[in-house]
């Protein structure tokens, strides 16, 4: 019985397929083994891949979320907003100063929007590169060159940073690595084609601005007033003619007296020094007749200080005897901002136009009511802190003029006429000052003193600044922009039909509708003011290729 | 209709007197006369009273007393009036006061 089991296990027959088979066995089993670990590898990759694409959207999302917030309000990003979609959430900021790695962003103006997004696991984040001015501002100059002209800029002046001009450029001088763009498409070098689509020019909303300005009532009064408040006389005609005397001799009068008939050497005309106290306003003028009354009726008189009538008066009277005395005032309207017409430091004619009855004078006498004050409208080497007006804001129904004053904001200067600062004036940042005619700015004025304490001017015809220090952001709606022997540091656009820059450093960025010209001045790319959270009438925009996942 | 005439008159009179005031000067006349022992006052009152009228021409600041025709201003007086009359001890004032209308005064009476 045993030997049959030991044949058999003797017997070798069988062995090579048995082996084999194992073997196959074992090949297949570890195959399959593999092939059962990278199924389940794959599914993960899979799910994570989904899921990592899910993520993307979201942070996509939240960039999107981010720009239609900052659209409208560049402010709402001031804090983080965080939210839910599709099982996941995201979180979009802005950041004024970093970017992601933590490192300055290149200008002032710039800012990030940041969004992080995290679904099942997976996070990812993004960022766009956004600044508070629109895309024409990324440039060192942009002109739209609305009346087709030829911009030429001979090496007198100096470019430094990109531009883009809207048809032929003559001759131009760029610094090293900065580019001229043109939109002819025929543009050779070092003129570069800028390829479609070309860039445009920004869109302004007035309104920020024509609001303001059409609110505007009251006048400015200077704080340092001048002259004195009373009232001042002189006598100005004391005719000395007549067979008799007319009123006693009180000071005024020599007692003789001039009849209209002309007896006594009668006069229509005559003149006097102005004798108001200096600086002050005259209010109300009367001119005074002492004399007997009129001849047996009315006399109609009707007296004129340069040509401005006074005021007509009845004198009805039917005795002229000698000493006989009497008084006619006539008395002119009450005028707080000044007689008009009156000559400050000058000399006044006095005229009479009269009718009626025969009169006799002894003498006539101007008195004048006179008030210290100041000159509507003109502020002259006085320190205005605007906190210390309503909401902030200085206004003037006219033309308002700054001569050597300091300025302090932050508020509104603003004025239906032109503004005119002179004479070193000093304006400190957060100052806004907004003409609904033109701003003119010299005698060496300083305008902010930072690009993060600067100002705003915003002039509806006109923009003009010689011999100054300005920092900000300066607009001409009007038909003129004109920037002269000045330093300048932030961003210019105008609408105006005639630009004009000589002699000037401009480190920022200008944005023209036309053409402009250019005389021994240097345009050098920089930092503009940050517009964060300030409605200045521009839309932000996107720097192109700022877009990074990371 | 007899009411409504008697006002349409009486606005008619008191429309001319105003009307004649306005063409009417009231002149001032003065005049001193120191009585004589046998001198009535009647007599002193009567050439006070002349040298006061006349006086009267001097005192119009309009026309100097040379341009007056003293007859003819004399004549065209009305309402000559006693305004003051003092008596001190021997020395007699008056004044009196008169009206002359304009037109006489600077036309028939006025020297050419």
């Amino acid at each position: 019985m045993i030997n049959p089991i030991l044949n058999r296990l003797k017997n070798n027959s069988g062995m090579a397929l048995t082996a084999s088979t194992m073997f196959i066995f074992i090949v297949l089993s570890i195959m399959a083994f593999y092939l059962a670990r990278f199924a389940i590898l794959d599914s993960a990759s899979a799910a994570n891949y989904i899921q990592n694409i899910r993520a993307r959207n979201l942070v996509q999302t939240g960039l999107q979320v981010g720009l239609l917030k900052i659209e409208n309000s560049y402010s709402s990003l001031g804090s983080a907003i965080s939210g839910k979609l599709n099982k996941g959430s995201y979180n979009v900021l802005v950041d004024n100063n970093k970017d992601e790695k933590n490192s300055n962003l290149k200008y002032n103006h710039y800012s990030l929007l940041k969004s992080s997004s995290e679904i099942g696991g997976i996070s990812r984040s993004a960022r766009l590169i956004v600044s508070s001015y629109p895309n024409a501002f990324n440039l060192a100059l942009f002109s739209k060159n609305q009346g087709n002209g030829t911009f030429s800029s001979n090496s007198s002046n100096s470019i430094s940073g990109d531009l883009f001009f809207n048809g032929a450029i003559s001759s131009v001088s760029m610094a090293s690595n900065s580019v001229a763009y043109s939109s002819v498409e025929s543009s050779s070098s070092p003129i570069v084609f800028h390829g479609f689509p070309l860039p445009s020019l920004p869109t302004l909303d007035h309104s920020t601005y024509t609001t303001l300005l059409n609110s505007v009532t009251g006048q400015f009064n200077s704080s340092n007033s001048s002259g004195q408040s009373g009232t001042s006389s002189r006598t100005v005609w004391n005719p000395n003619g007549g067979h008799c005397n007319v009123c006693k001799d009180d000071g005024d009068s020599n007692n003789r007296y001039a009849c209209t008939n002309g007896y006594g050497g009668w006069s229509n005309s005559h003149s006097f020094n102005d004798f108001v106290p200096s600086g002050s306003t005259v209010n109300k003028i009367t001119i005074r007749f002492k004399g007997a009354t009129p001849c047996g009726g009315t006399w109609n008189i009707a007296p004129s200080v340069n040509g401005q009538v006074i005021n007509s008066e009845s004198w009805y009277g039917s005795r002229c005897s000698c000493n006989s005395c009497a008084v006619k005032d006539v008395v002119s309207a009450n005028h707080t901002n000044g007689f008009p017409s009156y000559k400050y430091g000058a000399s006044n004619s006095l005229t009479f136009s009269h009718s009626g009855a025969r009169t006799c004078i002894g003498y006539v006498q101007v008195i004048i009511a006179h008030s210290a004050s100041s000159t509507p409208g003109v502020g002259e080497n006085e320190t205005i802190n605007l906190s210390n007006y309503s909401n902030k804001t200085l206004m003037h129904d006219g033309d308002l003029t700054l001569t050597g004053c300091n300025i302090t904001g932050p508020g509104y200067v603003l004025a239906s006429g032109n503004i005119i600062i002179s004479g070193n004036t000093s304006i400190g940042g957060g100052v806004k000052i907004f003409s609904k005619k033109s701003i003119e700015i010299n005698g060496s004025s300083t305008i902010g003193s930072s690009l993060t304490s600067y100002c705003t001017l915003y002039g509806t015809l006109g923009l003009n600044i010689k011999g100054s220090k300005a920092f900000g952001l300066f607009i001409s709606s009007g038909s003129l922009l004109s920037l002269t022997n000045s330093t300048i540091s932030g961003a210019v656009f105008s609408e105006a039909s005639e630009n004009t820059l000589s002699n000037i450093t401009l480190n920022g960025s200008i944005v023209t509708k036309n053409n402009l010209s250019l005389t021994s001045s240097s345009i050098i790319k920089n930092s503009l003011p940050d517009l964060f959270g300030v409605n200045t009438g521009f839309k932000p925009s996107i720097i192109p290729g700022s877009y990074l996942e990371f | 209709m007899i009411k409504i005439f008697i006002k349409l008159f009486l606005s008619f009179i008191m429309i001319s007197n105003s009307f004649s005031m306005q063409n009417e000067i009231t002149l001032v006349g003065e005049s001193r006369y120191a009585l004589g022992e046998n001198e009535s006052l009647e007599d002193a009152r009567l050439i006070c009273r002349n040298d006061a009228l006349q006086n009267m021409g001097s005192n119009i600041m309009m026309l100097p007393p040379e341009a007056i025709k003293i007859r003819c201003f004399l004549d065209e007086m009305s309402d000559i009036t006693l305004v003051q009359e003092t008596l001190n001890q021997n020395l007699l004032y008056l004044k009196y006061e008169a009206k002359i209308l304009t037109s006489a005064l600077f036309g028939k009476c006025a020297v050419e």
